[in-house]
């Protein structure tokens, strides 16, 4: 029984019914991808496992066939193992196909790695990182990503060169790597991998003249001495602030709405005050006895950026494979003539 | 002179030499083959240094639009034909690999040869060697496909001026075995790429599906050639099928569907 089981296991005919099925499974299911966006748009958002369980278990009559591929891999990555295996223990007579089966076990390490990846890994394929702005990443608890600085490259009009950000990475309360992350030069660190999608422009504060004709920017944290010996301290910037029938106050967007300050003064004669100002719905009183004489000109926009931060716990183990591969694809082909030549072949 | 003349003279040295095998085919004259190579060779040579030409120009192997790919492809499977018409001197048997050709060409020839500028994500050496491994495997497999036809041919309508059988079956699995071969590496270098620049190493898009069949399916033949009952005639009709789905892969795709590999 054992043998019986592990012949078939190391059978090529195995291999090519597999081989064939899965490829007519896939010929057929892979046409209604890109006419089921709301299916299978979400499948590179996503660990491969998380879309199974998902999206295509609630999609049976769209999905069914993924799942029957899925197993017919997976048995197909048994069936090359076990080919595998089968050369090793052969190894000595057939030392020659060292290429072919190096080949073949990086296939499977490459399975296994897509299947670690899909079931340990996460994807998080828009992260919105605005600069000294530290975002913890909701799949790692304990660790932060901060964006130290952001410069997007152009070359003339049309889309950018580069973007690149500088980045680092927290780890509890100490910084655990720092890099500089572009197109094609993302943050390799323990399977996670951080690369550039895109990038914006959100409002930071306004821009104000002052009457002597001098401009100011006002952003959350700057403090601002007012002549007659007040202190203005901003306490935050928001970019919308609206109120809800009942009054109370929400932050609506990132974009800019109705733009408000919410801000500290500190009186010359030792009152404060501590209230919201609306450059956009004029001046409270408490400001104009602040000695507050600053007009309102322009927004202030800073550039944030867009980030893919995946993890997968594969990807060293698929690299080890895809490394195999390119190894035995290159020794089989340089060898290929020299076998020919000897007739060095299985017939079944 | 444009870098355009050189290909409309290579155009024309492939078309004359289809010509000279036809002749070949009919007349069975030895020089008629010989210069049929003359002028395959004189062709790749001057498409070559029209390839050199416009890399030199756009400071990057230039592959990222329609015009490019047709003529990447036409110029890949020239080489292919040569190589196996040096080793081999298989002569007319290659003709569908020239037809191909010409047909590539004659639709890059209508089309705005223009080098557009590269996107930023395309600027890396990954992405060349992807391109270049994928069409030579491409080339490859449409050897495999002419040679799979002639068998065919020869083994229900046999012609004294075809190779033989053992031959075409021979030179068949070689070019499928080289073509799977260089697609593993484009495979290979495609993947490490998407993982720098998308954070995930196979993405499940149309094209990425079907590479991955074109490469499982000739990874098939790869062993379907060992057994007994699929050598010859199966394998003949196996290599047409997989052609069509590399023709689906590069063209149906690009054309009928949307892809993050878009024709242009
Ligand atoms: C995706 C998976 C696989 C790939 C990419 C692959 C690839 C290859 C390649 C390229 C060759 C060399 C062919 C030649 O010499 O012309 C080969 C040979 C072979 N493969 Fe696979 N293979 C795979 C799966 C399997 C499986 C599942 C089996 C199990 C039966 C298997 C068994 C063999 C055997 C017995 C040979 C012949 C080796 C020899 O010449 O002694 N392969 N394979």
């Amino acid at each position: 029984m054992m043998t019986r089981t592990w012949n078939l296991l190391c059978s090529l005919k195995l291999a090519i019914w597999l081989a064939s099925l899965a490829t007519l499974l896939l010929m057929g299911g892979s046409l209604l991808v890109p006419f089921n966006g709301r299916v299978f748009g979400t499948m590179d958002q996503v660990p491969f496992a998380t879309w199974l369980a998902e999206t295509a278990s609630k999609q049976l009559s769209l999905t069914w066939w993924f799942w029957l591929a899925a197993l017919i891999m997976i048995l197909f990555g048994l069936n090359t193992l076990c080919c595998f295996l089968d050369w090793l223990v052969h190894i000595r007579a057939r030392w020659r196909k060292t290429g072919e089966y190096l080949l073949h076990l990086g296939v499977v390490l490459v399975l296994l790695a897509y299947i670690w990846g899909s079931l340990g890994g996460w994807r998080n394929p828009g992260l919105q990182l605005r600069i000294g702005v530290p975002v913890e990443l909701p799949q790692w608890p304990g660790h932060a990503l901060r964006l130290d600085e952001f410069t997007p490259l152009f070359s003339g009009s049309g889309p950018p060169q580069d973007m690149i950000s500088q980045l680092t990475l927290l780890n509890g309360d100490g910084e655990s790597r720092s890099a500089r992350v572009g197109i094609n030069a993302p943050l390799l660190h323990n399977g996670l991998v951080i690369t550039p999608v895109s990038f914006g422009q959100l409002p930071v504060g306004l821009r104000f003249l002052a009457p002597d004709g001098t401009r100011h920017e006002l952003h959350s944290g700057d403090t601002l001495h007012l002549e007659n010996g007040s202190d203005l301290r901003v306490l935050r910037f928001v970019a919308d602030l609206q109120q809800r029938s009942d009054g109370s106050l929400f932050f609506r967007d990132d974009r800019l709405g109705i733009p408000a300050y919410e801000v500290q003064v500190g009186y010359a004669d030792g009152g404060t005050w501590q209230g919201w100002y609306l450059p956009t719905r004029g001046l409270p009183h408490q400001l104009k006895m602040a000695g507050f004489n600053l007009q309102p000109v322009a927004p202030v926009y800073q550039n944030y950026s867009i980030l893919t931060v995946n993890y997968d716990p594969g990807a060293r183990l698929a690299a080890t494979g895809g490394t195999l591969m390119t190894i035995g694809v290159l020794l089989a082909l340089f060898s290929f003539y020299r076998k020919r030549a000897r007739q060095d072949r299985p017939e079944i | 002179m444009t870098n355009l003349h050189l290909l409309q003279a290579a155009t024309a040295c492939y078309a004359l030499s289809v010509f000279a095998y036809l002749a070949q085919i009919v007349l069975q004259r030895n020089w008629l083959q010989r210069s049929a190579l003359l002028l395959v060779s004189g062709g790749f040579l001057l498409q070559s240094a029209c390839l050199a030409w416009r890399w030199q120009l756009a400071g990057f192997l230039p592959v990222t639009n329609l015009f490019s790919t047709l003529f990447f492809f036409s110029w890949a499977l020239a080489a292919c034909y040569l190589y196996f018409e040096l080793r081999y001197r298989i002569g007319a048997s290659g003709l569908f690999v020239m037809f191909l050709n010409l047909l590539l060409l004659s639709v890059a020839l209508r089309r705005d040869a223009a080098i557009p500028p590269l996107v930023a994500a395309l600027d890396t050496p990954f992405f060349s060697l992807h391109i270049v491994f994928s069409f030579l495997g491409y080339a490859l497999f449409a050897m495999a496909f002419s040679l799979g036809g002639l068998y065919l041919i020869q083994r229900f309508l046999p012609l004294r001026q075809l190779p033989e059988l053992p031959l075409l079956r021979k030179l068949n699995e070689e070019a499928i075995f080289l073509g799977f071969a260089l697609f593993t590496l484009c495979l290979v270098i495609g993947a490490v790429w998407a993982y720098w620049a998308w954070g995930y190493y196979f993405s499940w898009n149309i094209k990425g599906i079907w590479s991955f069949l074109v490469w499982l399916f000739y990874a098939g033949m790869c062993h379907a050639k060992f057994i007994r009952r699929w050598q010859g005639t199966g394998y003949a009709l196996l290599s047409i099928a997989g052609f069509g789905v590399v023709l689906f892969t590069y063209l149906g795709i690009g054309l009928l569907l949307d892809s993050n590999h878009p024709l242009e």
